[in-house]
């Protein structure tokens, strides 16, 4: 991670603030965070407006005592440079650094890397920064993290990446060197190019990616051109044909999986292969319940459950991954979009779009990965996806494969794109 | 190899050690005509006569003197506290009296042995069902022996017994119906200081004492159904500990969970695990887990005893925990 997006402050500048009171929302790239206030005193200066992007260390804000001081004082880093964006849960001494009064910018002291002391002493004795390793969804680094860093590195070593652009935070488009094959991802109903970064991390800088978002999703609030899937696959085909983008490798989950087969079978397209994450379009059923209950859904109280309903182990959604959900579902734009294309290709619980054959027809390396412990759309569709297709089935996995096993996920990728 | 029950392996080390030496008397309270509440001793008294296997009142903190005056003026005396939960009574004798003697006085040999059982799951209620494991462990100068198979209570016994420094032996009452082979050797012994790998594993070690060494055997087959490969080692002597053993295990796995049916708050589970920090910190890849029983009495009834007392299931689930 190196930068961070200021999503909110919920203070004024003048206002004054409590020690310990919510003072802004930053957003990583995969889950929103707020920073309270290190010290009690007034809001002095916002440096940072919402919406910025800033890179770690930069100073978001000033605490001073009253208004009347100046509120000079030297850059201090405002977003640990060390928290990554999946150790959501630092130590308690990783919070906002100590009150430095006559005033106090919002900053943190570098935070310490939650890890075993196995896995310090390897990366000591590898000369690894902790902080440079991506830290896994249960926030502390085991010895297994530092070695999966240190083979990739060696994987990768043969050909550096420019400098300035290896492990950008924000991913909307390729970072690698033109060479390296393109891989596009087309995240599924409800969600947005964010949920890809788990396995985005562990390729690693194998590809050049690009995440794409949906009509109604994420940043994109643009309606389809249809209420339909093909309405669908058409604003994607626009983003991809308004550049050329040469060959490109699809990976599509559950409703994007829908769409990546539309647009494998796109003459427009030079599609090379087909990677599907328990896609609709290969069976009637999709558990209607949660369409209904996830689109309806405004508070964590309320999407909680059925984000767990994603999951086969529940504790993956946190509180953190609950808050992003709840941030994404504020635009009342995009919730009504989804709701439309909810009724429009799941009416009734019903999935409406049948791609059996066209997935069939396909020449392109397909793959078809599904979760065994799926509860959105049933794992026996797996068994739709033709003669052509390798499928395979994960254990103790459920709708969500990129986020609960994204080694696997990036492994079966690497495969079939190299291949 | 005769195959016997736990009692008899520990009967059979009583008879051979009098046998071979006439200064090892036993004492205790109905252990001589009626053979021990557990049949320990049974038929002792009549081969040995009534002033080598004597009976006595009940009066615990009287008997641990004895044992150290005995032992102090040249026998080998072997005292049976019936249940450990009694233990308190006799740790002034213990603490200021065996365990000093040898540092105060130069050339005093302390060689007793106490004998006591405890721990639950029998539905012997709260004042009888104790692991007061990390009482006894806690006194430098005292040796702490706990065998779980047959053969380990007879070899450690005759160990115990022939040791110049006084040794308790822990005892668990659900081990002593417990069958299997147990050597016929007159000089079988096993070491003192020497802990038991009981399964060899890759993924997680787990340390376990008395009874739980047989929750932890069963742990590890849950485990393996889950494709984890946990190793389980039974320490057998929980004071002095074989720390080689311990830190070759944990190099191995890197992870450690440790187990004993003692009170968690300065429990012996908790001296287990401070000592792996101390010794194989760098070799750990996990915060050690800690399976005890709560710190609480142990119930009479039996569904109450069931839920507290530690087992299989919560022993995988903190190894599950340690690799998560």
């Amino acid at each position: 991670m190196e930068a961070v997006v200021v999503r909110a402050w919920h203070k004024k500048p003048g206002e004054p603030v409590a020690q310990g009171e919510t003072v802004v929302t930053i957003e990583t790239a995969k889950a929103a965070t707020d920073i309270e206030a290190p010290a009690s005193g007034v809001l002095a200066e916002i440096r940072v407006p919402t919406d910025d992007e800033v890179p770690i260390g930069a100073v978001l804000g000033i605490i001073a005592d009253t208004m009347a001081e100046p509120p000079k004082q030297a850059d201090a880093p405002a977003i640990p440079a060390s928290e990554q964006p999946r150790c959501p849960e630092p130590s308690p001494e990783a919070a906002p650094a100590a009150p430095a009064p006559p005033s106090s910018p919002l900053t943190s002291a570098p935070v310490r890397v939650p890890c075993s002391p196995l896995a310090r002493r390897i990366a000591a004795a590898a000369g690894v920064k902790l902080a440079d390793i991506p830290c896994p969804a249960r926030g502390r680094i085991r010895a297994a993290d530092v070695q999966a860093f240190l083979a990739t590195r060696k994987n990768t070593s043969a050909a550096p990446l420019p400098p300035g652009q290896a492990g950008s935070g924000h991913m909307p488009y390729a970072t690698q060197p033109e060479a390296a094959p393109l891989v596009v991802f087309i995240h599924g109903f409800g969600g947005d190019r964010h949920g890809w970064n788990p396995l985005l991390r562990c390729l690693d800088g194998s590809f050049r990616t690009l995440t794409l978002e949906l009509p109604g999703h994420g940043s994109n609030k643009a309606s389809p051109s249809a209420y339909d899937i093909g309405g669908l696959a058409d604003s994607i085909a626009g983003l991809l044909t308004q550049q050329d983008k040469g060959a490109i490798h699809l990976v599509g989950h559950s409703l994007g999986g829908a769409v990546a087969i539309l647009l494998a079978a796109d003459p427009r397209l030079d599609v090379r292969s087909l990677t599907l994450l328990a896609p609709v379009g290969l069976g009637p059923e999709i558990d209607g319940a949660f369409i209904n209950g996830f689109v309806a859904a405004r508070q964590a109280a309320s999407i909680a459950p059925w984000l767990r309903r994603l999951v086969h182990d529940p504790s993956l959604v946190t509180d953190a991954f609950v808050n992003a959900t709840v941030r994404a579902r504020t635009d009342s734009t995009v919730c009504e979009i989804q709701q439309h294309i909810a009724s429009a290709l799941f009416p009734d619980g019903t999935q409406a779009n049948d791609l059996r054959a066209t997935l069939h027809r396909l020449a392109v390396p397909t793959k078809v990965i599904w979760g065994e412990s799926d509860r959105i759309i049933p794992v026996q569709h797996a068994r739709n996806a033709g003669p052509m297709a390798a499928v395979h089935f994960l254990p103790d996995t459920g709708h969500l494969p990129h986020l609960e096993t994204p080694a696997m996920v990036a492994h079966l990728l690497r495969q079939i794109v190299r291949s | 190899m005769t195959m016997m029950r736990y009692a008899e392996a520990l009967n059979q080390a009583l008879r051979e050690e009098m046998h071979r030496d006439p200064s090892v008397f036993l004492f205790g309270e109905d252990i001589a005509r009626y053979g021990g509440v557990f049949k320990v001793t049974r038929g002792l008294m009549d081969e040995f006569g009534a002033s080598r296997v004597r009976d006595t009142p009940i009066s615990e903190q009287t008997l641990a003197a004895m044992a150290v005056t005995a032992a102090m003026t040249g026998t080998r005396p072997v005292l049976e506290i019936m249940y450990a939960d009694f233990v308190p009574l006799v740790l002034d004798a213990l603490i200021n009296q065996a365990a000093i003697y040898e540092y105060l006085w130069q050339g005093v040999q302390m060689p007793f042995v106490l004998r006591t059982q405890g721990g639950g799951g029998a539905g012997a209620g709260a004042q009888h069902s104790k692991a007061l494991d990390s009482l006894v462990a806690h006194i430098p100068g005292i040796k702490v022996v706990a065998p779980v198979t047959p053969a380990d209570a007879k070899g450690l016994l005759k160990a115990a017994i022939r040791d110049s420094q006084p040794v308790v032996m822990l005892e668990h009452k659900l081990l002593y119906n417990q069958r299997a082979e147990v050597p016929d050797d007159l000089d079988f012994t096993v070491e003192i200081g020497k802990a038991r790998t009981v399964v060899e594993g890759r993924d997680v070690s787990i340390f376990a004492t008395s009874r739980m060494v047989l929750e932890s055997q069963k742990a590890a087959e849950l485990l393996a159904r889950d494709g984890i490969s946990a190793e389980v080692i039974d320490l057998r002597t929980l004071r002095p500990l074989d720390l080689p053993a311990i830190k070759a295990s944990i190099a191995k796995t890197h992870n450690a969970v440790v187990v004993n049916e003692g009170w968690r708050f300065c429990g012996y589970a908790a001296e287990l695990s401070a000592t792996i920090m101390d010794h194989a910190f760098h070799e750990l890849d996990s915060p050690v887990a800690r399976v005890t029983l709560p710190d609480m009495p142990v119930p009479y009834s039996e569904p109450l005893e069931t839920a507290v007392l530690p087992n299989a299931e919560k022993i995988a689930a903190a190894a599950r925990l340690t690799l998560s």
